[in-house]
């Protein structure tokens, strides 16, 4: 019944063809570039494990930028919301009783996703309330949280048997993810079992869109607001909704970085998820489970691009990010040219 | 306090904003025109990067600024290129623009000077510094009275209005609503690049790795606050530079109460915050801006 | 001949495999008032567009005094020095009076002394006084239309095309209208009047040409037309008469009270006025109303881009979002259901193509109306707003759409019918009111009013 879409997929491989052109210009062979960049992760299980890791993050943000952008708002805040939860998870990993085990465990997961979600929704209040533009109020923040995310961490959590900025590890009894058996099957690499929650995610948030009065609520808005609040539908609440959900898929993102992986706060951890995470969802034009695919492929162009330096002379990890962007401009491209062949 | 540390206040907010200057003016007339507008972080990117290069190469801090104009220019053409041709969504092809940008910096500083990060430091005599010093002076006095000049009293100033707010007017009238926006973005280009040059050449003295540090955002995120508004934006700018020179003045100041260093960092985006709370934003976007 | 200003010869233009102009072949003549007429998509606009070089034809040539004519852009029908009046407004509601006059003498190399002084000699000529350093969103109606026609006048245009010039005037700003198109041409002007009021052609014009589906039925004097005579051949048919509904009136008829108007569940109140006075604060405050009385209300809307439909989303989804509580349980919707009733919809209301899965967007105009008022009246609602139910559609969904609005009236709903056609409300209410300044004057029963009556309550005159 629906219609499948392949431009995203011809545009994938325009994109690698141009880039290999590209990479010609720099005279290196673009068949052993593609392969250190694409085989990079095979290289063991722990690479896979790292790869798995990131495809996790990426899912994660991916879907944070892709739900409001279906409610019409160009949502740049999860960077900073990213940073907040995890300095939200680390604090709380610290300073409840080992006792409390599970529950703490709990607790800790349940305030950093409603922090999260209130972090997002600060973006939602100013625009609500003070007509302030989302991206204005996205920018801020994200400088705010990350300034308020160091202070706190490096003023009272600082971990002392080290130099790097970073707090002390969370009590052991919620170090969970070390038993993890995807952790341990991966040579216990940075993955855990929240990549099947981020797969789950991006299946409910595809049922969430498709099947859910709220999920075409917030799709009808995106699309006309002026029809959708003339049929009921509240600008207040699908902003409110499409950033919380944001919000907690930015927090999720915290939460696989401290519980999932190194059981602290790390300055500087987020290779940029938050914007990564814009790319992600662009690549897959916002269908989740595409998402869950092009998290994949950046993952793997992320891990692969760190031994980039190694391998070539001219090249650095940097081109996955001219990778990254070639297939973005052909994917984008590949849509109106589909559309129009569509429409002749 | 006293005048003379008021009067360094000032001049170092004039300095520091500097380059979201140069942005939000060339990101100005991109949006103006209709056209959104997130890739400024690439052009001064890009803009830095030639200056600093070019500089070094030539001896020259002329070239440097005419080549970072120039190529920013001539990098905009991919986007124009898309957005036009290829009728792509203009958020997403800004955000590959920066992506590109970050990712292309790198290769080509690798290949000219064997450093991924880096470019060599240019002249630092105070010969050298003075020179420079005239000539930010020199490009941003003419750089603040061209823009004014195209905003509001060209036909061209005119026309890109026509464009982002109702571009069958210019139709009518026998003129490319999309021909002025590839112009406008162009030339917004090519300013934001000179920024990106003082950037690189002037508030340091050589090109190091993403050093627009969010400039391009700041500037994409005065636009918006100030409406849409030339000499508004350039307001904005101001009082975000100024906050950020009260926050180094604060930093190197022993107060008897200490205020976190994290704190003072917050300082311009916090102040941005509640501007936003206290005023009424009525924010005008351009009609057809996508 | 060398009277002939202009001269189409066998103008063709095709959009794909759709053809808007075939073969259309007459001339006009120099200072005089000539009227195209033709329903919507007969092709007026086109033809329009091709004289002033927004358009390229397809095949066929033009002549202007004698020479041959292949404008490329509208900078050369200005060079030409013909004027087109645009139905739509091309203002830009941000920008002021003078922006946009400036926009229009730079681009044509008027010095700025020379504007200023055209600028006053055609509002003294004319008994202007436009708030030119204002923005447009200040201006009235009257003023948008005054400042489109004072910007091509600047360019003193010999030949200024009118499209639809009266379709947002008042009666009696109506006459004015005539009158001034009536004093340009005894300035000198040639003028071409694109209308499909017929009474309106018939007081000024001096030529008639009648397009159909893109081809020319005729072209002669306008004495040689009587009205109906211009209609039959504007519709290519006779209009069809519309079935009064019986409606039974056993016990279940009964009031509303909406805006103070006792509107009863078997009637079509109608709501005429300029439009800008106050329709949309109508509106508004009808739907508050309804709201508040916990009534289904049908929606047929005055912005249909606006506030009725998702052009990237299908038909289901148009319907679904609109019904979305009928078809929610627990937070989840039942999409199945859905299809058949909107399959039932594209059925009754000859929606074309009936592809319940193609997006909004792709649909013409006329068929995303017809969707959008199958989808409004699916629920049986209790009260229905129609605003300007037939604006954009052909004459054949028209009267689909004045039928089933009168067929309302014997299933006991109540209809309030507004609209800025005149004849549209006169035609179809029983009961109709008038907008004036936000005012709602009335109800007044049908047939109460003779026209000039009309015409005074729509300028503020109280009777």
């Amino acid at each position: 019944m629906k219609r499948i879409d392949f431009s995203s997929l011809i545009g994938f491989f325009v994109g690698v063809a141009l880039s290999s052109i590209l990479v010609l210009l720099f005279k290196e062979n673009p068949g052993d570039v593609l392969k250190v960049l694409s085989g990079s992760f095979l290289q063991s299980k722990f690479d896979m494990g790292l790869t798995m890791f990131y495809t996790t993050c990426f899912a994660f943000a991916g879907l944070a930028f892709s739900i409001p952008f279906k409610a019409g708002l160009f949502h740049i805040g999860a960077e900073g919301q990213i940073v907040l939860s995890a300095m939200m998870a680390a604090v709380m990993g610290i300073i409840l009783p080992e006792s409390l085990g599970g529950v703490g465990i709990i607790l800790i997961c349940l305030s950093t996703m409603v922090l999260g979600i209130l972090s997002a929704q600060a973006i939602a209040f100013f625009k609500v309330y003070k007509q302030g533009h989302e991206v204005v109020v996205a920018i801020m923040l994200n400088f705010i949280f990350a300034a308020i995310a160091t202070y706190v961490v490096l003023q009272n959590f600082q971990n002392t048997e080290s130099q790097n900025p970073e707090s002390s590890l969370i009590k052991p009894a919620f170090q969970f993810a070390k038993t993890d058996s995807l952790k341990t099957f991966f040579d216990n690499s940075a993955v855990s079992g929240f990549l099947i929650i981020a797969v789950i995610s991006c299946l409910a948030v595809w049922f969430f869109e498709t099947k859910t009065k709220w999920g075409l609520e917030i799709k009808a808005f995106g699309e006309n607001p002026t029809a959708a609040e003339r049929m009921g539908i509240s600008a207040k609440k699908v902003n409110f909704l499409a950033l919380g959900i944001a919000g907690f898929f930015s927090s999720l993102v915290g939460l696989t970085e401290v519980l999932g992986s190194t059981f602290q706060y790390k300055v500087g951890f987020s290779p940029a998820y938050g914007f990564l995470g814009i790319v992600v969802a662009l690549l897959a034009q916002g269908h989740p489970i595409g998402i869950l695919f092009s998290s994949f492929i950046m993952a793997v162009l992320h891990k692969g691009a760190s031994d980039l330096d190694l391998e070539t002379q001219f090249l650095t990890r940097d081109f996955s990010k001219v990778l990254q962007a070639i297939i973005i401009f052909c994917v984008a491209g590949a849509v109106y040219l589909n559309h129009r062949r569509k429409k002749s | 306090m006293s005048a003379e540390i008021l009067l360094g206040l000032v001049l170092a907010s004039v300095r520091m904003s500097l380059p979201i200057l140069f942005a939000a003016s060339g990101g100005y007339f991109s949006e103006k025109s209709g056209v959104a507008q997130i890739g400024l972080e690439a052009y001064l990117l890009i803009g830095a990067f030639t200056a600093a290069a070019v500089s070094f190469q030539t001896q020259s801090l002329v070239l440097g600024y005419v080549a970072a104009a120039l190529v920013a220019a001539a990098f905009a053409q991919i986007f124009n290129i898309l957005i036009f041709k290829f009728k792509a969504n203009s958020i997403v092809v800004g955000t590959g623009m920066n992506l590109l940008a970050m990712g292309l910096i790198p290769i080509v500083s690798k290949t000219l000077f064997e450093s991924t990060g880096s470019t060599p430091a240019i002249d630092t005599s105070e010969a050298a510094l003075n020179q420079s010093l005239i000539m930010v002076s020199v490009v941003t006095a003419s750089m603040l009275a061209i823009c004014y000049w195209i905003a509001e009293k060209s036909s061209f100033g005119l026309q890109i209005k026509f464009a982002g707010e109702k571009s069958e007017a210019l139709t009518s009238v026998g003129v490319s609503p999309i021909k002025r926006r590839w112009q406008a973005v162009t030339l917004g280009a090519l300013i934001t690049g000179i920024g990106g040059a003082i950037l690189s050449t002037y508030l340091a003295s050589s090109y190091s790795p993403l050093m627009s540090a969010g400039r391009g955002f700041i500037a994409l995120a005065a636009v918006i606050f100030a409406g849409w508004n030339l000499r508004k934006a350039w307001l904005v700018v101001l009082f975000f530079g100024f906050a950020e020179a009260i926050q180094i003045q604060l930093q190197n100041m022993n107060l008897s109460v200490k205020i976190p260093n994290e704190f003072i960092q917050m300082l311009p985006y916090l102040a941005t915050l509640v501007a936003l709370l206290l005023l009424r934003n009525k924010q005008q976007a351009p009609k057809e801006i996508s | 001949m060398s009277l002939n200003l202009i001269e189409f010869n066998n103008i063709s233009k095709k959009y794909g495999s759709c053809v808007s102009l075939d073969q259309v072949h007459f001339s006009i003549l120099k200072n005089q008032i000539h009227a195209v007429i033709g329903e919507n998509g007969a092709g007026k606009s086109t033809l329009m567009k091709v004289l002033t070089g927004i358009v390229t034809p397809t095949s066929g040539a033009m002549v202007l005094r004698g020479k041959a004519y292949e404008p490329q852009s509208a900078q050369d029908s200005f060079r030409e020095k013909i004027g087109f009046v645009h139905q739509h407004f091309q203002l830009a509601d941000e920008l002021t009076g003078w922006d946009h006059l400036e926009l229009v003498a730079r681009t044509q190399n008027i010095e700025r002394k020379r504007l200023l002084d055209l600028v006053s000699e055609k509002e003294a000529k004319f008994k202007w006084s436009l708030p030119l350093a204002k923005k447009i969103k200040a201006y009235s109606i009257g003023e948008q239309q005054r400042l489109e026609i004072l910007r091509v006048l600047i360019l003193e245009p010999e030949i200024i095309i009118f499209d639809e010039p009266t379709a947002v005037l008042s009666p009696d700003e109506i006459e004015d209208f005539l009158d001034f198109m009536l004093d340009l041409k005894k300035q000198g002007h040639t003028l071409i009047l694109i209308s499909h009021k017929l009474n309106e052609i018939k007081k000024v014009a001096d030529h008639v040409t009648i397009l159909c589906r893109g081809q020319l039925i005729a072209s002669d004097s306008g004495a040689h037309f009587s009205i109906e005579q211009m209609a039959e051949k504007m519709i290519g048919r006779k209009q069809q008469a519309l079935v009064q509904a019986v409606v039974n009136d056993a016990g279940q008829a009964h009031d509303l009270n909406l805006l103070g108007l006792n509107l009863k569940n078997n009637e079509i109140l109608g709501v005429a006025g300029v439009d800008g006075n106050g329709q949309e604060d109508f509106i508004f405050k009808l739907r508050q109303n309804i709201d508040l009385l916990k009534l289904k209300f049908g929606d047929i809307s005055e912005d249909r881009y606006r506030y009725s439909i998702y052009p990237k989303q299908n038909l289901i989804e148009n319907f679904l979002i609109r019904h979305r509580e009928t078809f929610t349980r627990l937070g989840l919707v039942k999409k199945t259901l859905v299809r058949r009733e909107v399959e039932k919809i594209i059925t009754d209301w000859d929606v074309r193509p009936a592809v319940s899965d193609m997006i909004m967007g792709e649909f013409s105009g006329g068929n995303q109306q017809k969707f959008v008022i199958g989808r409004e009246l699916w629920h049986k609602p209790d009260v229905i707003l129609a605003a300007h139910p037939s604006r954009g559609v052909d004459i054949g969904a028209q009267e689909k759409i004045h039928q089933a609005l009168l067929d309302q009236k014997k299933n006991h709903r109540a209809v309030v019918l507004l609209s800025s056609d005149l004849d549209e409300v006169l035609k179809l209410s029983d009961r109709f009111v008038i907008l004036f300044k936000g005012a709602i004057k009335g109800p007044y029963m049908k047939g109460s009013l003779n026209s000039s009556q009309i015409s005074q309550i729509m300028n503020g005159v109280d009777l």
